[in-house]
């Protein structure tokens, strides 16, 4: 196999154009700043287009339009930006249209720092636009895994209609990993039947919206984009699950943390303390199931983020309380150590959690 | 070496750990000042500053920004880079960041360059995507020379793959051409 | 006994600058804290620190500062001057900040007519996430997002903020002026002065755009950044007043 080393939000957009991404609107701001700056040098040469729009609201809506035409069609931006761009993905979830946005998380709130940091997780899985709406999340942990999902992102967003995120945090945006592009593939979709491309006298008009002012007529929409998340979940959960067997305590942990806490696992396993890890891949449908087949020897969960304590709520859903679920964290662009992980699960196994 | 050692390539080339082990090579071997200058206006993360500590112990003045910390965006220089020009028994290093928009930063102080004391090395590593074979390389070292306005005197072939590199990924086959 | 020929304002704090070499912010800083400092209006100020290189800003100018977010300057500005009319208000705001993600908040603050100062540093380019195309890049000029130079085809033409914003009747004082001469440097002082005394005696909005450079992200000296500004930003965006209602009353 034929491997680059390449930095993560390179490979992201190299990965986005492959999978026919033709268009791309963004807005300068740290960590993903490589993103539009590849997207500028590379659109032009496949007749693609690059816009660097006034604001990240303006980029999302530049989304809503070309995505709407049934175009393959990318933003991205990092936490403030994404907060900008909230009322956006409320109307991309609410119009149907499919898109890929990229969210590279740094500190907060409100202008924090340029550290990577996973305190987004709210923003992207609740999301903080208005109504009732659900956005697939997906969290690589690697960049090869954020090639491979880039290409899976935009056929999940073509197949169901829908804004699909990927969350990543600085760290995996900026490093640079060893990775190929030989493996993937994208399926062809047939947009015919509701993209904007024009009547030519041939079709009833294809409206792209998503006012329903009848409250029967919204809360069936609502329902209809229920059932394409219930979908999502069943088809296109993902995780992964490392040293499960025998364990006492299982981490659970995404992104960049999720190799910081493998590495915990290796020394905590010197100390006789046998620790396992759910990677949750999909953010958003969370993988419940997960949790509900655990070995025996588990007695409790321990969620560990770089925030200060988001997806320990969804770990406490998903665990309907048959275990005590602890959390360590840390925020504001400091990335935590496997040292400091191991003190801290001691520190638990001591006082018998 | 000359006195003003730039050290330059794509990101990813390996230039800043080349830079840095270079700086530490000097120190040991030579009673003058060494000066490690970090130009890496491109990376927000991963920079020569961030060690600034370490090269202290060493001995090694790092330049970069004034800017305390260095856990900012802003690609502000530190006007002491001007002082590796005018001190004449300074021996420096310059780190220049990665692609073309580094190498601009160095341009604002072509009005101090002087030909006899300063050379340019191009590190590369040929397993990134841009530098795979010899004409995408010198290509890619004349867009260099066109941005910093000096002309490159040596390639250090740094080919590697992070932590997975094996003796076997130092040879690349398509280098031979 | 000797005698003091200058001091620095005490608008400024004693905080060294992170600004690069050639930058012009730090002439700008000192002529807008040394305007307030000679109104004598230093402690009844507020300003308004950008996104940008001045993001910072909120640790020199000696006086309460608010730190924005991205573009919303004036918005916030209008808020601090509708709680607290008695005091002095100004936004300091980069070509990114202002005509990009903030053209809605300044167009409509000045239409309002806020009595407020904005004091708007056009260089042309985005500093501080390094170097990408600003709306106020020229044609032809290289930016990190704009590899090939911008081309009107593909990226529209570049904005005159100032002559755009005199159409609004809201906007009482309007001035381009520029710090690349020792004479610019003391006519932008006067343009600054004159723009807080808009706001001081109640008459409205008030903006002074600055054609500033950037050594580093333009890949000059300081000189070349001076001369370049001249030969190619001051025919494109000429220095002069284009609008002062009240001129007459002087």
């Amino acid at each position: 196999m034929n491997k680059v080393l390449m930095k993560g939000n390179e490979a992201i957009a190299l990965a986005a154009i492959k999978a026919g991404c033709k268009c791309f609107f963004g807005y300068p701001i740290t960590p993903q700043n490589e993103i539009p700056a590849f997207m500028s040098e590379e659109l032009p040469k496949i007749n693609g287009s690059f816009v660097q729009a006034e604001s990240e609201v303006a980029a999302i809506n530049m989304v809503y339009g070309a995505g709407g035409c049934g175009v393959r069609v990318m933003t991205s931006s990092s936490s403030p930006g994404i907060a900008l761009k909230q009322e956006g993905i409320s109307y991309l979830a609410g119009a149907e249209i499919p898109c890929f946005i990229v969210s590279v998380g740094r500190g907060g709130p409100g202008l924090g720092g340029i550290q990577p940091a996973q305190s987004d997780y709210f923003q992207a899985t609740r999301g903080g636009g208005n109504g009732d709406y659900k956005v697939p999340v997906v969290a690589p942990n690697s960049i090869q895994e954020a090639i491979d999902w880039t290409y899976k992102a935009f056929d999940m967003a073509d197949e169901y209609r829908t804004p699909v995120m990927m969350l990543i945090d600085g760290l995996i945006g900026q490093m640079m990993e060893p990775v190929s592009f030989e493996n993937q593939s994208c399926k062809e979709f047939d947009r015919s039947g509701w993209a904007t491309t024009g009547t030519k006298g041939k079709r009833d008009p294809h409206i792209i919206n998503s006012l329903y002012l009848e409250p029967r007529d919204l809360e069936i929409h609502c329902l209809k984009l229920q059932a394409k998340f219930d979908l999502i979940r069943q088809k296109e959960v993902a995780w992964e699950e490392h040293n499960l067997e025998g364990a006492e305590i299982v981490a659970v942990a995404y992104g960049i943390t999720s190799r910081i806490v493998k590495n915990s696992i290796e020394k905590l396993k010197e100390k006789g303390i046998k620790m396992g890890l759910i990677r949750p891949i999909t953010l958003n449908p969370f993988p419940v199931e997960a949790f509900s087949n655990l070995p025996r020897s588990v007695k409790s969960l321990i969620s560990i983020e770089m925030s200060l304590g988001q997806m320990v709520e969804d770990v406490k859903l998903a665990s309907c309380g048959k275990y005590p679920v602890d959390f360590f964290g840390r925020t504001g662009g400091v990335i935590p150590t496997p040292e400091e992980i191991v003190n801290y699960i001691e520190k638990l196994v001591k006082e018998g959690k | 070496m000359k006195r003003i050692q730039i050290i330059t390539g794509h990101f990813g080339s390996g230039k800043t750990e080349f830079a840095v082990n270079f700086a530490k090579y000097l120190k040991k071997n030579s009673d003058e000042g060494i000066c490690l200058v970090d130009l890496d206006l491109v990376n927000p993360y991963f920079r020569s500053r961030e060690k600034t500590e370490v090269y202290k112990n060493l001995g090694i003045e790092i330049v970069s920004s004034d800017l305390e910390g260095e856990a900012a965006d802003i690609p502000s220089i530190s006007a002491r880079i001007q002082k590796i020009f005018d001190t004449k028994n300074l021996k420096s290093i310059i780190d220049l960041g990665g692609d073309s928009m580094g190498a601009t930063a160095l341009r604002r102080f072509r009005e101090s360059f002087i030909e006899s004391e300063i050379e340019v090395w191009f590190v590369m590593n040929a397993n990134r995507p841009n530098t795979q074979c010899v004409e995408t390389i010198l290509d890619y070292v004349k867009k260099l020379e066109t941005a910093i306005e000096l002309k490159v005197s040596g390639i250090i072939n740094a080919t590697h793959m992070l932590k997975y590199t094996t003796s076997e990924r130092f040879n690349v086959p398509r280098f031979s051409n | 006994m000797s005698t003091v020929v200058f001091k620095k304002t005490e608008g400024l704090t004693d905080k060294t600058t992170h600004y690069c070499p050639g930058c012009t912010h730090g002439i700008i800083h000192r002529l807008v804290a040394e305007s307030l400092e000679e109104l004598g209006v230093l402690g009844d100020t507020i300003g308004v620190a950008p996104v940008g290189c001045a993001v910072l800003a909120y640790k020199y100018f000696k006086c309460d500062m608010h730190q924005a977010a991205h573009g919303r300057a004036p918005a916030v500005a209008t808020g601090i001057k509708r709680a607290r009319p008695e005091n002095v208000v100004f936004t300091y705001q980069g070509d990114g900040d202002l005509a990009s993600i903030g053209a809605a908040e300044i167009v409509h603050a000045a239409a309002r007519g806020e009595k407020i100062t904005t004091i708007f540093i056009n260089n042309a380019i985005y500093g501080m996430t390094g170097g990408q195309m600003a709306p106020t890049t020229l044609i032809g000029q290289k930016a990190a997002t704009a590899p090939l130079g911008r081309d009107p085809k593909l990226a529209g033409y570049p904005i005159k903020v100032s002559e755009m914003l005199a159409t609004l009747e809201g906007a009482k004082f309007v001035e381009r002026v520029s710090v690349d001469t020792p004479i610019n440097v003391r006519k932008a002082k006067k343009a600054i002065k004159r723009a807080f005394e808009i706001q001081l005696s109640g008459e409205g909005f008030g903006i002074v755009e600055v054609l500033s450079t950037c050594p580093t992200n333009w890949g000059m000296s300081a000189i070349e950044a001076l001369e370049w500004l001249r030969k190619n930003m001051m025919p494109k965006y000429p220095l002069g007043n284009l609008r002062d209602d009240n001129k007459g009353d002087n």
